[in-house]
């Protein structure tokens, strides 16, 4: 069983060596070797986010740039139905996914 | 504004170009996707992959699994060494950056021994022995 450490306590104990060492120091070091980390562990966090649907658009932009949300990979949509209940939608291989549906 | 859509699974899909994530409602009169023609406030969830978040309060915990929290004290050590290290050079005092650098290695070594031995184990809070359980019909 490891011993969670707060960003605190992980500073506190820097400075028995390093007296001046500020937080901001120690916790730009920390937040930059746990990104390290989660990628060379594939460590990677399971998240949600929440998006407002408007209406007649198609394109909704998640990259890094534009978002602060870090999305690596996408495996899961869910879509709010007339019960207000979040249901799971499938994933077109291309935008032709309405011709597939029809046939079928 | 709610949904109107009453069967998400069969009448919307989903899927990605690029860094943009595309949402069609599939249309009964044309092959050609078209976008939904109503606002939803919170209207979909995307489950996704992420990067750790920052933290930058003193109270919050690194955003990874407590076996690592320990370890992120040498590899702090070991880059604040490095930096002393650097500051000696400049400085002019060459003995004291090749202790402060002897030091910054020693700890980095620390940290990616106890990396590699952590790394590798299940760490994870979802694991758990997997078996296949037949249905019961009594």
């Amino acid at each position: 069983m490891a011993r969670p450490l707060k960003m605190k306590q992980i500073w506190d104990e820097v400075r028995d060596v390093f007296p001046d060492a500020g937080f901001k120091e120690v916790a730009r070091i920390v937040n930059n070797e746990v990104i390290d980390l989660a990628v060379r562990l594939g460590k990677m966090r399971m998240k949600t986010h929440k998006m407002n649907v408007i209406s007649g658009k198609m394109f909704y932009d998640l990259s890094d740039a534009n978002t602060n949300l870090g999305i690596n990979k996408i495996y899961r949509v869910d879509f709010l139905n007339s019960v207000d209940k979040y249901i799971m939608i499938p994933r077109a291989v291309d935008g032709k996914a309405a011709r597939i549906y029809k046939e079928v | 504004m709610a949904s109107t859509v009453i069967n998400p699974e069969s009448d919307m899909a989903w899927w990605l170009v690029g860094d943009e994530l595309g949402l069609l409602k599939v249309s009964a009169t044309s092959d050609v996707p078209d976008a939904i023609n109503e606002n939803v406030t919170d209207g979909m969830i995307i489950h996704y992959e992420g990067e750790p978040e920052e933290r930058t309060e003193p109270e919050e915990y690194p955003d990874i699994d407590n076996v690592f929290h320990a370890p992120l004290v040498e590899v702090v050590l070991a880059k604040l060494y490095s930096n002393e290290a650097k500051d000696s050079v400049r400085r002019g005092n060459i003995e004291a950056a090749q202790m402060n650098r002897a030091l910054g290695k020693d700890h980095q070594k620390i940290y990616d021994e106890k990396v590699k031995r952590l790394g590798v184990k299940k760490t994870d809070k979802t694991g758990g022995m997997r078996a296949i359980r037949p249905l019961s019909f009594r």
